[in-house]
């Protein structure tokens, strides 16, 4: 119970009320927390053994975008600690160990193997050796196991929906589309992957006020900086009850006959329309530089999540923001360094743009490597390599379009030098080549401050793209009218 | 800990590793992306595309043409189960044909410039997939070095990069037997031959029979089989459950199984082939499609492309399914049909299962990587022809369902990606292979049937040995595409699945 020391709003004034097991020993958790943050809660970073070299892995991205926090849980292998929530009694197993998480024998094929695992030319000198290489290598395959028990999926119906306009996305960028297009008199669908429990973690839905007309509120503009924690469930919301935002409901393709896949509490959601606008945002990346894959780095959104359920990210933290990332990322990241030393922690160090009150800030260096093992001890700077002990490094960098979508349907998705990622091609007014496909938000290189007010535009856009497609079907009508 | 920079965590690949495939020539994406592994894993790309193509441009590498590897449906990994509970929805998906829709074609770019071509060579092959490769390799073995290889797209781009990795001896006609028999025996010494690892694993092949018919017709080949050395034998539900424990065998009445067979890893064979055929002299040219021919006197004298015109009096038509499209250049009109065929893989698991499993009925594959993934796919009656390498929701639902009928623990496997790729399918599902009687010079290798990749390091051996060295073989004799107007085509190959 080193951590959980934050309390916010008074919310985590009761002590966690019920017990999970972590390689067959109990720890204490809150009821729907994430597993990565209860055992944050009680410094156990290392969750599991990466696939090639056996190196500790632990909460990276707090999203269910990266996969460093696998490991398995009742039973079933290879779920996201990030995504998974306590309930009492749960067994949650490390993967790809001989031992623990902590200990492994097996990481012994990380020093074996310094120099890099040239898997190409292992062991091609001779045919017995190779025969060799090949069997071993499949003996250390695989992450999670097979699950040993038939838990049969009971034949659920599907949920099937025809709208006018799905949004996928329903962040800043998405719910501004989706209000234009309302006030257009437009049917649209919201699929934010995002549980509803997460709404006070930066880049989810906004705070919507279940009294409000059905529009999101757009009060909150600076969706994307950190609102502090205790804002009210937006599951309620007059835009849940009407069926037009699924939370919880990742996109799981978009295929070319129009239907959108995607999954909300174990169903699979289908989803046809006549028109599409992409809000997907973007991911966060680990920072570029040696011992990037430590438990004990992580990305400002993960570091937020922990906050957010009243964990600190460690005791004695190192920020670091690249020069890269936007203003509204680096409010955030202040933000959070204001509230963990509130709640405590000890920052050390606030490397990147600005400063922080109470933190040495060096604005003229970077992150040059992180060191450690099996956890995090220092990170070095690149200001000639002074080393500064850590046991946390959160890490707010530039963050990727999340352009996969785009690419799915076959849009144009070429590098962009100036947002360090893939961006869709599209117009100003977020149509692209595909009529039916329409892109607004971080996905169109809009910064954070401003996705808002481009999804309303878009939202806009899309409205008279359906309307001037109305004239023209009810001219068609008229036109056979006798 | 070692130090290390990682680029894709999810399968520890590193900055070095990304710096070592650019030095060996991996400069796009997609091609990173096989030779390291990278973006494969559980991430699904999310977390490396963009550091890749950073670290690509630190290199040296253009950025303009850059593009991320193409994002594979499910976007999160799903479980299988809950893939296969929707098709309790009839009309969820009622058919696998996809509206033409106006989506864009993108012919891939070259990372970076591409090296002049020859203006000259004794053999055109046009297709760099492993049949093309194999023969090219073959060719220049026996001699015969001034040979180009004209790839559309990247190594791998076609059904060579996009197969199941199996190979097997079990088939129904002799020919398939003896070719494969003597294409695993190369498989097993590829890895030292062209020092390159393919991850050969001899699991067998399980065929499983769910009627009395499918099973006599097993028995049959297996007679068959065993005539040709192959060590195949009939097995009982109870006997195949021994052999894959986890199986369900409620509607399975026997099968058969040949220790033999196997899986491989199908990319290093492309790059094993290209990379000795470079050091004997062969030029493969990526990003070069044929656009034309050159005929003198009804015979080849050249090839066109849009960086140059070849010439050449012997043309090698080894495109797999575009070949029909290729031969349509010089008139000759071939029967094969691209049919489209999906496949797809799940997250990695410890080993547990070590045949390849397959349903003649249904045509379901699937077996475990050498990875631990499962990787797998099944045919669809109703697929029409035609070039479609996009995948359907149809898809993902039908193998889904097939999957957990067949092996009921793999519900809640997750699915990481779908795909798709073309067979190239005859009348008769035998090849056709040797020259054609209208156009001299002008010699086909195709119509394989989506089992090209595992025959290849044969075939490619027996048709380089021939055009070398005039080398007769059967292959080439009773092959040819003059059987389709005579109407005496041979014995079809009935063991086709996938």
């Amino acid at each position: 119970m080193i951590y959980r020391k934050l309390e916010i709003d008074g919310r985590f004034g009761s002590p966690p009320e019920l017990a999970i097991e972590f390689d067959g020993r109990t720890y204490s958790a809150r009821h729907g927390e994430p597993l990565a943050v209860t055992l944050l809660a009680h410094e156990m970073r290392v969750l599991g053994r990466s696939s090639k070299y056996h190196r500790s892995r632990g909460l990276c991205c707090g999203r269910g975008t990266c996969g460093s926090c696998l490991a398995a849980v009742d039973g079933l292998p290879n779920q996201r600690l990030c995504q998974c929530e306590a309930r009492a009694g749960r067994v949650i197993e490390a993967q790809n160990t001989v031992g623990s998480a902590s200990f492994d024998l097996l990481s012994a094929i990380d020093w074996l193997f310094a120099d890099g695992f040239d898997h190409h030319h292992f062991m091609t000198a001779n045919e017995t050796l190779n025969r060799f290489a090949v069997t071993l290598a499949h003996k250390l395959a695989g992450l999670g196991r097979l699950p040993a028990t038939v838990r049969p999926h009971a034949p659920v119906v599907a949920e099937q929906r025809e709208v006018e306009v799905a949004i996928v996305g329903g962040g800043a960028a998405g719910l501004g589309a989706a209000a234009a297009l309302r006030s257009a008199g437009r049917e649209v669908l919201v699929l934010e992957a995002r549980p509803a429990r997460d709404a006070h973690v930066s880049g989810a839905p906004p705070v919507r006020d279940a009294s409000s007309s059905g529009a999101p509120s757009m009060r909150d503009a600076s969706l994307f900086g950190v609102s502090p924690a205790g804002v009210a469930s937006s599951s309620g919301g007059a835009w849940a009850r009407d069926r037009s935002l699924l939370e919880g409901c990742p996109v799981l393709g978009l295929y070319d006959d129009r239907e959108l896949l995607a999954v909300r509490d174990g169903r699979l959601v289908r989803v046809r329309a006549t028109a599409f606008v992409l809000a997907c945002g973007a991911h966060e990346q680990p920072p570029p530089c040696a011992g990037n894959d430590l438990p004990g780095l992580l990305l400002l959104r993960a570091a937020e999540l922990a906050l957010s359920h009243g964990v600190l990210p460690g005791r004695r933290l190192l920020i670091a923001v690249d020069a890269r990332a936007d203003d509204v990322a680096r409010a955030a990241a202040l933000q959070l360094g204001r509230q963990c030393i509130a709640g405590g922690a000890e920052v050390v160090a606030w490397v990147g743009p600005g400063e922080l009150p109470g933190a040495r800030s060096t604005s003229h260096a970077a992150l040059a490597a992180l060191e450690g093992g099996p956890t995090l001890r220092r990170a070095i700077l690149s200001d000639g390599g002074t080393a500064v002990e850590c046991d946390a490094v959160v890490w707010c960098g530039a963050r990727a379009p999340a352009y996969e979508l785009a690419r799915q349907v076959g849009l144009e998705t070429p590098y962009s030098v100036r947002h360090g990622g893939f961006l869709p091609q599209c117009r100003d007014d977020g149509s692209t080549e595909r009529p039916e496909v329409f892109i607004t938000g971080e996905l169109a290189g809009v910064g954070a401050a401003d996705a808002a007010e481009h999804g309303r535009k878009v939202g806009e856009r899309v409205a008279a793209s359906l309307a001037s497609r109305d004239g023209k079907a009810d001219t068609a009508r008229a036109g056979v009218t006798p | 800990m070692t130090t290390r920079e990682f680029v894709c965590l999810c399968e520890d690949v590193t900055r070095d590793d990304v710096v070592h495939a650019v030095a060996a020539g991996h400069t796009d994406m997609e091609s990173v992306k096989r030779y390291t592994g990278l973006g494969t894993g559980f991430c699904q790309g999310r977390s490396c595309m963009a550091p890749l193509a950073r670290l690509l441009a630190e290199l040296g590498v253009p950025t303009e043409h850059l593009r991320p590897m193409t994002a594979r449906a499910p976007l999160v990994p799903t479980p299988l189960g809950i893939l296969a509970a929707a098709g309790d929805l009839p009309e969820l998906y009622p058919s696998p044909v996809l509206p033409a829709l106006a989506r864009p074609v993108r012919e891939p770019e070259p990372a970076r410039e591409l090296p002049p071509l020859p203006s000259e060579a004794e053999v055109v092959v046009i297709g760099g997939g492993i049949m093309g490769l194999a023969t090219a390799y073959h060719l220049a073995k026996n001699g015969v070095t001034k040979v180009v290889v004209l790839e559309r797209s990247y190594l791998s781009a076609g059904a060579s990069g996009r197969n199941g990795g199996g190979i097997r001896e079990q088939w129904s006609t002799e020919q398939n037997v003896v070719l494969m028999k003597e294409s695993i025996g190369l498989c097993k010494r590829f890895a030292t031959d062209f020092g390159v690892n393919v991850w050969m694993r001899q699991g067998g092949y399980l065929f499983l029979a769910a009627n009395q018919e499918t099973l006599e017709g097993m028995q049959r080949n297996v007679a068959l089989q065993n005539g040709l050395d192959v060590p195949t034998r009939m097995v009982t539900a109870a006997a195949a459950k021994k052999l894959v424990p986890t199986l369900a065998t409620h509607d399975v009445v026997g099968g058969c199984f040949n220790p033999e067979d196997g899986v491989i890893f199908p990319w290093p064979f492309l790059w094993g082939y290209a990379n000795r055929a470079r050091e004997l002299g062969v030029h493969v040219a990526l990003y070069t499609p044929v656009i034309g021919f050159d005929l003198a006197a009804g015979r080849i004298s050249g090839v066109q492309t849009p960086r140059g015109r070849i010439r050449c009096n012997l043309v090698v038509n080894a495109a797999g399914a575009w070949s029909p499209e290729v031969a349509k250049l010089v008139g000759v009109t071939l029967p094969n049909e691209p049919e489209r065929h999906e496949i797809l893989v799940t997250e990695s698991l410890k080993p547990f299962m070590n045949p390849l499993v397959s349903e003649i009925g249904s045509g379901l594959y699937f077996s475990q990587s050498a990875r631990g993934e499962i990787v797998g796919g099944m045919g669809d009656p109703d697929e029409p022809h035609g070039i479609e390498m996009r995948s359907s929701s149809r898809f993902l639902n039908r193998m889904a369902r097939a999957l957990v009928n067949r092996i009921p623990n793999l519900a809640e496997v997750k699915v990481l990606r779908q795909w798709a790729g073309c067979y190239d399918v005859t009348p008769d599902r035998n090849p056709i292979v040797g020259e054609v009687e209208r156009v001299a010079g002008f010699f086909q290798l195709n119509g394989f049937v989506g089992h090209g990749f595992m025959m290849a390091p044969a075939v490619g051996k027996i048709v380089g040995e021939h055009l070398a060295k005039g080398r007769a073989h059967p292959l080439v004799e009773q092959n040819r595409l003059a059987r389709f107007a005579a109407g005496g085509v041979g014995t079809a190959e009935s063991m086709i699945i996938g």
